[in-house]
């Protein structure tokens, strides 16, 4: 009876019990067949051994100390006693507030950028505004200005409405009684598989003019000025209930990647098969702002903020008409887009650039009709969206 | 703060000083830029604080198993990148990876191809050959991964294998 190469290990790795020990070390003695499988078991052991030492830190790194780690954490913990509303994200392009934040829009480099809300006045048609990621990205690591915007935020921010998880009902006759409109199903395709409530959200925020320049200035932006009457200006968004539809097999998990009671999620659920297609559609949101703002002005400058440069913001700026505009910022370097027309309507079909598992490249499909907004996601073939959202009926 | 709130920040601490840089250490393994590696060493801290797992759990194991999770997945997506430009004929491994001077200058090929390998391993395998590797012991191993100290043997050879066999592969097929 030859020893196996689960006791050989642990043999080498001075794992056995005395006993055991005692055991493999006498059998080994008189075995040359298992001798030779220790000296191959070994040979592998050096060979992934010296490969997996390549990925050791350098010894002289500059690796940052425990107390210095430390007191970046107790920052952490101080910024999210300040922020009275959890589940919201830092509203980063604050300022762009008045820009955008699609509802579900969930690729990586976005999230940090987005949000589960959309703050836009009345949607009629949407657009797509081509960001760097690199900078995105460093104004996203930043804490200072991380800190900063949750703090203007919180500051002036009211809940009107919470945000409640999605509700799952039982038909679309159902869902569209408690959403309050006729909910709109694809007539080609899979099989509805899922249907839920989304409850939106309402909140209203007072700009502080002062704060917002602050803002401004210690992020380097000094050069952008605020115009004196946005002081004072009370906004408030207002996304209403939507109904969230799915069709094949789709994962739920916590797709933020932020279930504090689950040590096993750290990122994306990924699908196990990617037939998943989902369907939201949600009455436009409203934003409601004083008479007088100048909105392209403001998105001028909110533009500007997250790197765009001057001619080119002012050239966006000036050609959108912002009260009626989902504009949506995509990192162009993940992120692919292209205009489209479904369901009789201009729309934008984004894409992820990189794939996730396997093949699986993320896209989603957004356009407005009727006072409504519609997001389709899915990751096989655009075009199993597109054909979706024109047979919607 | 009241006394019992008290006393877990006082552990809490002790337990942050005395695994902060082994765990830093362990995660710049799976990411190869330190910038990144201590992103997520902070965020795997961060929801140990705000979880609070119940104390019959290992705190340390809950700990360094968050943070190889959060680890691996950074593994994926940087090796798909870089894959993906592999594929593309283009060789841009410093534009959508940045990393800082000091990673730059050790972004040796052996180091990327290593890493590429792991990211194609089953996390738990990529995870239990990091840790080994990092001179975990078998007991530490079994807390973290949550399984029987005796399973570790036979987990390692098993995942030392398919490390040499994804090796193999990505040898004779770029990417």
């Amino acid at each position: 009876m030859h020893l196996d190469e689960s006791i050989l290990r642990l043999y080498i790795d001075g794992e056995l019990a005395p006993g055991e020990l005692e055991k493999a070390s006498s059998h080994l003695a008189g075995c040359p067949e298992c001798q030779a499988s220790l000296k191959k078991l070994e040979e592998s052991m050096a060979l992934v051994s010296g490969q997996l030492g390549t990925l050791q830190p350098h010894p002289a790194a500059g690796m940052r100390s425990a107390e210095s780690a430390y007191a970046l954490l107790n920052n952490r913990k101080e910024r999210q006693k300040m922020s009275p509303i959890r589940k919201l994200r830092p509203l980063w392009a604050s300022l762009m507030v008045l820009l955008v934040l699609a509802a579900a829009l969930s690729f990586q480099p976005v999230r940090a950028l987005a949000h589960t809300l959309l703050s836009l006045f009345r949607v009629q048609q949407v657009q797509v505004v081509s960001l760097d990621r690199t900078i995105l990205k460093s104004m996203g690591e930043d804490p200072t200005l991380g800190e900063a915007v949750n703090q203007l935020f919180s500051d002036s921010m009211t809940v009107l409405r919470e945000h409640e998880d999605p509700q799952v009902v039982g038909s679309a006759e159902e869902a569209g009684q408690l959403a309050g409109f006729d909910v709109r199903l694809p007539q080609a395709g899979q099989e509805l598989s899922r249907i839920s409530l989304e409850s939106g959200v309402a909140f209203k925020l007072v700009v502080d003019r002062q704060k917002a320049q602050q803002l401004l200035d210690s992020s380097g932006n000094s050069h952008l000025v605020l115009p004196e009457n946005v002081d004072g200006a009370e906004i408030s968004v207002d996304v209403p209930k939507g109904v969230m539809a799915e069709f094949g097999s789709c994962e739920h998990g916590e797709p933020s990647g932020n279930d504090p009671d689950d040590p096993d999620d750290a990122g994306e659920v990924l699908p196990k098969d990617n037939s998943c297609l989902r369907l939201m559609q949600v009455p436009s949101p409203v934003v409601t702002a004083p008479d007088g703002l100048d909105l392209a002005g403001l998105a001028e400058i909110g533009l500007k903020f997250v790197g765009v440069e001057p001619a080119e913001a002012a050239s966006i700026a000036s050609r959108i008409d912002w009260a009626t505009t989902l504009v949506i910022p995509v990192p162009h370097q993940e992120v692919q887009s292209e205009d489209v027309v479904v369901d009789g309507s201009q729309a934008v079909l984004l894409r992820e650039v990189y794939p996730r598992s396997g093949d699986l490249r993320q896209y989603m499909l957004i356009w407005v009709r009727d006072g409504m907004l519609y997001v389709v996601r899915g990751y096989r073939d655009p075009q199993e969206g597109i054909t979706l959202a024109d047979s919607l009926q | 703060m009241p006394a019992l709130a008290e006393k877990a920040q006082v552990e809490f601490e002790a337990l942050f000083q005395q695994n902060w840089e082994r765990l830093n250490r362990l995660l710049y393994r799976l990411t190869g830029d330190y910038a990144e590696a201590e992103d997520l060493a902070l965020e795997a801290f961060w929801r140990l604080w705000t979880r609070q797992p119940g104390s019959s759990e290992s705190l340390t194991g809950w700990l360094y198993r968050v943070a190889l999770n959060l680890g691996y997945n950074a593994l994926r997506s940087r090796s798909r990148r870089q894959a993906y430009e592999w594929n593309a004929g283009q060789q841009a491994l410093q534009e959508n990876a940045p990393m800082d001077p000091a990673s730059q200058a050790e972004a040796s090929q052996e180091r990327l191809r290593v890493q590429r390998v792991l990211s194609k391993l089953e996390p738990r395998q990529a995870q239990l050959l990091v840790l080994r590797s990092a001179g975990f012991s078998y007991r530490e191993i079994a807390a973290v991964l949550e399984v029987s100290p005796a399973s570790v043997g036979t987990l390692l050879v098993r995942a030392e294998k398919a490390f040499i066999e994804k090796d193999g592969e990505g040898r004779h097929a770029p990417g």
